[in-house]
């Protein structure tokens, strides 16, 4: 009986030249089949998928931001409050024009006679008038439109008077708001001012005193500036 | 020991290979089939074209959100500055109007006599020249609508001044100065710090 080795080593050559050539192919297929975009398909997808997450990282934080801002935002109430307070207090310091009832007070030097001290109108006359109008209830004063605010002061320099560094020379208007009855009362009133009623009924000095529906008042138009005084705090 | 025919070795060698190629081939077909599924790679291709318009909505959306807080900002930091600035406009005007206690250097006149009304205003009209921020007479504090009488101040006058202590001092009491206009011959202390009261 003849061996069955030789056929059977046969279909093994043959079996083992097929895998061969099957598993020469298939790394050849790998080049040109889809494997390459795919994988790159993958990572873009990943890339995206990171992308996304940075974004949508960066819009919780926009959100977050907008939020704050909002919440500065409705702050504004107190900001409101704030700007009436400023605007409350700017009105007291006089930075504001001020119109109301009120009286006005003409001061001039005397028409007549020769000029002598008690014929002229004086710093100080002007003074104690503030004086007078202030302890009555003023709440705005001006004079020749220069408004008394709390730093002002009234100095005669050589032949004129100056009030908030703004020469000003007679007739003097003084203006005042407040109660005009009770302001026209107070200057009217010789014990309040006692030389000015002097002069006027001996010298011709010229006072006069008009109460007022409607008067308005300047802004103070100077500046000013603190430098030593601060609030105490606690 | 028998010995084994060389034929069956040979037909075991080609046996061995057959099996190792066979095995081989089965998984990197395994693999290939894996990673190049049709369906797989049509679903990844969808996937990332939603990646790609959702991210694109994202950023615009980013965008949107960026420029309005932008915006929101912008306003804040203006009405922020806006708010600083009026803050310390209140702080000086309240110091001015006297409705807030303050401190500061400057002077202090203490004297046993009594003044009149006009030597009194001439005093205060003085200090206001000379540059006071904050006048106190005897626990009162002077206001800008501040207005006296003869019995407004009574002695001892305790006068407390804030601002440029020397200027202060130096003018008050230079020859022909109003302490001399009003023939007031007091001491002027200067002082580092004064603490005012508010008025009331």
């Amino acid at each position: 009986m003849r061996s069955p080795i030789p056929y059977i080593l046969i279909i093994l050559g043959v079996g083992i030249g097929l895998l061969i050539t099957t598993q020469w192919k298939t790394p050849q297929k790998r080049s040109v089949n889809p494997i390459g975009p795919f994988l790159a398909l993958q990572q873009t997808d990943r890339d995206l998928i990171n992308e996304q997450l940075t974004l949508k990282n960066d819009i919780t934080m926009a959100q977050k931001n907008i939020d704050t801002e909002t919440n500065l935002t409705k702050q504004d109430a107190a900001s409101s409050q704030i700007a009436e307070q400023a605007q409350i207090l700017k009105e007291k310091v006089g930075l504001t024009d001020k119109r109301g009832t009120g009286v006005v007070v003409t001061l001039d030097d005397s028409a007549s006679g020769s000029g002598t001290a008690d014929t002229i109108s004086h710093a100080a006359d002007l003074r104690d008038i503030v004086n007078v109008l202030w302890k009555n209830g003023a709440q705005a004063i001006s004079i020749n439109n220069e408004r008394i605010i709390f730093n002002s002061s009234i100095d005669c320099i050589v032949n004129t008077i100056l009030i908030n560094n703004t020469k000003t020379t007679p007739p003097y208007t003084i203006s005042a708001i407040g109660d005009s009855r009770q302001l026209n009362n107070a200057l009217r009133n010789t014990a309040y001012l006692p030389e000015i009623a002097k002069r006027v009924k001996s010298e011709g000095l010229i006072f006069t005193v008009r109460s007022k529906w409607i008067l308005s008042i300047p802004a103070f138009n100077g500046s000013f500036e603190i430098l030593y005084a601060t609030k105490e705090t606690g | 020991m028998p010995k084994i025919p060389q034929r069956i070795i040979y037909v075991l060698l080609a046996c061995t290979l057959m099996g190792f190629f066979l095995t081989r081939q089965f998984y990197l077909q395994e693999k290939v089939k894996k990673v190049t599924q049709p369906e797989r790679e049509k679903e990844l291709a969808l996937e990332v074209s939603q990646l790609i318009k959702s991210n694109k909505e994202l950023q615009q959306q980013l965008a949107k959100l960026n420029a309005q807080y932008d915006t929101l900002h912008q306003k804040t930091q203006n009405r922020q500055n806006a708010k600083n600035s009026l803050k310390a406009s209140i702080d000086e005007y309240q110091i001015i109007v006297g409705s807030m206690a303050v401190k500061g250097p400057g002077i202090v006149l203490e004297a046993n006599e009594d003044l009149s009304l006009t030597q009194m205003t001439d005093l205060i009209n003085a200090l206001k020249n000379i540059g006071a921020e904050a006048i106190e007479i005897n626990g009162i504090r002077i206001t800008p609508t501040s207005g006296w009488d003869d019995d407004s101040f009574k002695s001892p006058l305790f006068i407390k001044v804030i601002g440029d202590s020397r200027i202060l001092k130096d003018s008050l009491e230079r020859r022909g100065g109003i302490l001399e206009q009003i023939g007031l011959s007091v001491a002027v202390k200067i002082q580092h710090e004064l603490h005012l009261v508010a008025a009331k």
